[in-house]
């Protein structure tokens, strides 16, 4: 039986202080199952992003997009070669950082479509609640992972959690960036119930979230977010105005059919009735040119991506792995759950990217982070 | 602190619920998936259709209307209707898009913010038919300079009707408009959609299915925004076929002109088929106003009219016939041999019959009369004692002998029946016995006796070529485009009346006598070089009391009808012409003086046009 290391001797192990050092076991065990799944859905990802976008005047979003993957590959390789017990020790430190970025996005940041989201650093431009997901998974998985409990957690053990996941839930949502506010609660949340909470705890939890989504629906969401809640239930409720969107979704994925009418001849996207078809609407691309049988694609190596981060979780050797490897399956999940409930019509438009196949830079890099992690704790499973 | 398990063996039930509830929702995801593209993939597939696929439908244009001799009455001319594509502005922004436009061309934007709303799939519609030359221009100006996307405006060149004779063929020709819900849902009018201009008039309507063009179908692809990518399918249209008239324009204006101040009917026929020369109706109308829709004011002035413009009155007006139904009682006295041409009656100005006096136009009275006299000089006495030996049922029959209380089967919309009065209609109707006197009334074509102008020229043609009744027509026929013939109307009998020729020759010879005698009541307006065999009229609004009024002390709606039916040549007739004037006076005076107008004019123009009175083929018997 694996005790933990304690701080001192995770500082002394040399394979956590640069590249150059790191234990050959990292290659011999290198999880190339999961790379091979991830490649497959980037590649199927491109494809279909050339389809969406080519021939229209967002064509330049393709090269975009490749240089996005780019830039994300240097970031997965660099959250796959630092040993991922240096990310727990850090893990406090990198959370109050994306709390200061988020406060700082709504002082300076930049507005963009009625929301304050990004932030420039130097040269660079991005969204700090994009980030904030990493480090609520890192922060609550170095926290679940110290404060085990075999019973369940009763509510006032979670108080800690829910400060350090509240913070940037209710910054993103101050933005307001419902979305990535929500993302961030379903993530922790099932953070949480891993580890286990309390029959009663959870209950009281549920009616709480609920009392306060009933009010938060009434007095704090925003006219168009209520209007697009409203229409999920019944979206020929304004068919020029927010279920457009849902409705010509399902025509474009319905018409899709069985087989599909072909890479390129999606006449949904290509026409300009599906909107936003290269970003959240992009698995209706998908589905009308591969049809049922490339969703059935999708949807499989979705499932065998999340099905084998899981188990990269079981036979991670020590909690704090364990813990992070769930975070990003709920991470990973609850994107492509949601997304695709989404164009699928059973779920509200709230903005949410689908991995690997949605352009935009800041969701490709926040995978590709993501990816890196899951790749380090994976072959990291032997070595302690 | 809890004690310290390796992670496989602290959250093994945790990893089986995750893993159980991510199949769950990829379950789920997967279910909604074939639910979409397989049960609901075809109807998804049509809506995907629809949204791209977008099919014009190309009108053809309308045939066109011409007269006896090719004169064209009815053309089309190019105008240009004013299309609005929603798609390309923004959502909601459509009406202050269109505000935008004012100074350039002038819109009603409540009638097209009610058509936006009705228009969900935000479809190109029509927002100003007919716009001008000037505000045509600024359009196509207006487009060079636009800096979206896709131009919002769309010109689309369309027919619409022009009028050479516009007044004159008013009631005939009738007009175009709109398609209204009755016909949309008429099986006829199938393929039509609203909004679709068709005949609603006159042979415009009655020959609707002939006139219009066949609708042209052109699908193109557009993507969302209405910008076309390319062309699917194309189907032209075809122009409608053109029709040819009996009429002639030159007895039409003759006509109008006629009748000058008076409202009224003039109608001209061929008795030897049934053909209609003339037929016009006043006051008329100018059928160009029906190209717009019309204002609330223009068609209140047009409905409000006392002189009721719009209705064609030689179909739609009844009249007491007066002295003009005398031939109808002359013909059954001789027919049923109750009188011959020689029986006399005395006339002393009145008769009193039963306890009631029945008086004759003239006061002093006629002495005693013979037919030819009865009608020369339209005798009343004459014919209230006949009636009393014919009796009603015998008078009545005759009058439908020769076409009364029957439609004549015009090729026009709106022709009314008139009413031939008898014992039996009058219990139905009003649940009487007939009264003895009305026997009286109704020989000389007052009473309940009503006439249409149409019903009593196709009498008076029936008088003139011995009997026949022709179905009068308006279309003599119908040509393909190419100028190759669809259809000749041949002459259609409608029956023979069961009188023998030399009852009409009877008749015929006391009609001369009345234009042609210098005791004749249309003496003064007989002509030189033609004989003219006819009729006065002067039909009662109200009853003659003892006290005679003068016209002129009568309120307009009180006084009589003027009427004058006539055939000439008389020997070998070729025309038959019936004037009614509304409230004009007398027939002698007013009504016969316009007929003669309109004989002349025919004499005119078959110096022009010889074969109108050459000998008519053999006609189609029914």
């Amino acid at each position: 039986m694996l005790q933990k290391p304690s701080r001192r001797q995770i500082l002394r192990n040399p394979n956590r202080r640069f590249v150059g050092r790191i234990d050959r076991r990292v290659f011999a065990n290198f999880d190339w199952t999961l790379l091979i799944l991830v490649a497959l859905l980037f590649m199927i990802g491109l494809l279909n992003l050339y389809s969406a976008t080519n021939d229209s005047d967002i064509a330049d979003k393709f090269q975009l997009q490749l240089v996005w993957m780019v830039v994300g590959f240097v970031l997965m390789c660099m959250a796959f070669l630092v040993n991922y017990q240096y990310f727990e020790s850090a893990a406090y430190g990198i959370l109050i950082a994306v709390n200061v970025m988020l406060l700082a996005t709504l002082i300076i940041g930049q507005i963009s479509h009625g929301a304050q989201r990004w932030l420039m650093l130097g040269p660079i431009r991005f969204q700090p609640s994009e980030l904030a997901k990493i480090a609520v998974i890192l922060a609550l998985a170095k926290f679940l992972a110290a404060n085990r409990t075999t019973r369940g957690y009763n509510l006032k053990e979670l108080g800690i959690p829910f400060a350090l996941a509240g913070g940037p839930i209710l910054l993103t949502m101050l933005q307001p960036d419902l979305g990535t506010s929500i993302m961030i609660g379903l993530i922790a949340f099932s953070m949480i119930a891993f580890v286990g909470i309390r029959l009663r705890t959870f209950l009281g939890m549920f009616f709480s979230v609920a009392a306060v989504g009933v009010f938060g629906f009434f007095f704090l969401l925003h006219d168009y977010q209520r209007d697009r809640i409203m229409t999920l239930f019944d979206p020929s409720r304004d068919p020029l105005g927010t279920g457009y969107h849902i409705q010509q979704s399902k025509i474009a994925i319905g018409s899709g059919q069985f087989f599909g009418k072909g890479w390129l001849q999606g006449t949904q996207a290509k026409l300009q009735f599906l909107p936003e078809h290269h970003t959240d609407f992009v698995f209706s691309v998908l589905a009308e040119e591969w049809g049922f049988i490339g969703g059935l694609v999708v949807l499989a190596l979705f499932f065998a991506l999340i099905a084998w981060s899981l188990t990269i979780a079981t036979r991670s050797k020590d909690h704090f792995g364990t813990l992070v490897a769930v975070g990003l399956v709920a991470f990973l999940f609850w994107h492509i759950f949601i997304n695709i409930g989404m164009v699928l019509g059973i779920m509200p438009v709230v903005g949410v990217p689908l991995p690997f196949l949605s352009y935009g830079r800041t969701s490709m890099l926040t995978v590709m982070i993501a990816i890196g992690l899951l790749l380090n704790i994976s072959s990291r499973r032997y070595m302690f | 602190m809890v004690e310290q398990t390796s992670p496989e063996k602290s959250y093994g039930r945790s990893l089986n619920i995750f893993m159980s509830a991510v199949i769950v929702a990829f379950l789920i995801l997967l279910g909604r998936l074939w639910f979409l593209q397989i049960i609901q993939g075809p109807k998804l597939t049509e809506r995907s259709e629809a949204n791209r696929i977008r099919a014009y439908r190309i009108t053809g244009s309308r045939g066109m209307i011409k007269d006896r001799f090719g004169d064209v009455i009815v053309d089309n001319r190019p105008s240009f209707d004013l299309l609005f594509n929603p798609r390309a502005v923004n959502e909601g922004e459509e009406i202050q898009y269109l505000r935008g436009l004012a100074g350039k061309v002038e819109l009603d934007l409540g009638v097209i913010q009610s058509r936006m709303d009705a228009n969900k799939n935000r479809t190109t519609i029509k927002i100003k038919e007919d716009i001008t030359r000037d505000e045509l221009a600024r359009i196509e100006t207006l487009s060079m300079f636009y800096q979206g996307h896709e131009y919002p405006l769309r010109i689309e060149k369309v027919g619409k009707r022009t009028f050479k004779f516009g007044q004159y063929f008013a009631h005939i020709v009738g007009y175009t408009g709109e398609i209204d819900q009755d016909r949309l849902e008429a099986p006829e009018y199938a393929g039509y959609r609203a909004g679709d201009r068709v005949g609603r008039f006159g042979v415009e309507s009655f020959y609707e299915q002939f006139l219009r063009g066949e609708f042209g179908l052109r699908k193109v692809e557009e993507d969302a925004r209405g910008h076309r990518i390319r062309a699917l399918e194309y189907t032209p249209a075809l122009p409608g076929k053109d029709l040819e008239l009996n009429l002639i324009v030159e007895l039409q204006q003759t006509a109008s002109r006629a009748m000058g101040i008076y409202a009224g009917s003039v109608v001209a026929l061929d008795p030897r088929n049934g053909q209609v020369l003339a037929l016009y109706s006043a006051p008329s109308f100018d059928p160009e106003l029906f190209n717009q829709p019309l204002t609330q004011a223009q068609w209140d002035a047009l409905v409000n009219d006392s002189l009721k413009p719009l209705q064609n009155k030689v179909i739609g007006g009844m009249y007491p016939p007066g002295s003009t139904f005398k031939v109808v009682s002359a013909l059954a006295g001789l027919q049923e041999k109750e009188i011959t041409p020689r029986t006399t009656f005395e006339c002393r100005g009145q008769w009193k019959y039963g306890d009631r006096f029945f008086r004759c136009h003239n006061e002093k009275g006629h002495g005693w009369v013979p037919l030819m006299v009865s009608l020369m000089r339209s005798c009343d006495i004459y014919y209230y004692k006949l009636s009393v030996q014919l009796g009603i049922e015998r008078i009545a029959r005759y009058a439908q002998f020769l076409g009364g209380g029957r439609k004549t089967g015009i090729d026009l919309d709106g022709e009314l029946s008139g009413l031939i009065p008898t014992p039996e209609w009058k219990m139905q109707r009003y649940s009487q016995e007939w009264m003895p006197g009305e026997t009286l009334n109704t020989s000389i074509g007052q009473g309940s006796v009503l006439m249409t102008p149409l019903q009593l020229a196709v009498m008076y043609a029936a008088i003139a070529n011995g009997g026949t009744l022709y179905q009068p027509q308006v279309v003599r026929r119908i040509v393909a485009p190419d100028g190759s013939p669809i259809k000749e109307f041949a002459p259609h009998v409608m029956g023979e009346s069961e009188i023998d020729q030399k009852n009409f020759d009877y008749v015929r010879q006391a009609l001369i006598s009345v234009v042609n005698n210098p005791g004749g009541t249309a003496y003064a307006a007989r002509m030189k070089n033609l004989t003219v065999a006819g009729k006065t009229g002067t039909s009662q609004v109200r009853r003659i009391g003892k006290q005679r009024m003068h016209i002129s002390t009568l309120p307009y709606e009180h006084r009589d009808h003027a009427l004058f039916a006539c055939f000439a040549p008389a020997n070998d007739p070729k025309i038959v012409v019936v004037v009614v004037a509304e409230h004009a006076g007398h027939g002698s005076s007013v009504a016969a003086p316009v007929a003669m107008s309109m004989l002349s004019a025919y004499l005119r123009v078959t110096q022009q046009h010889p074969e109108l009175v050459a000998p008519t083929g053999e006609r189609e018997q029914k």
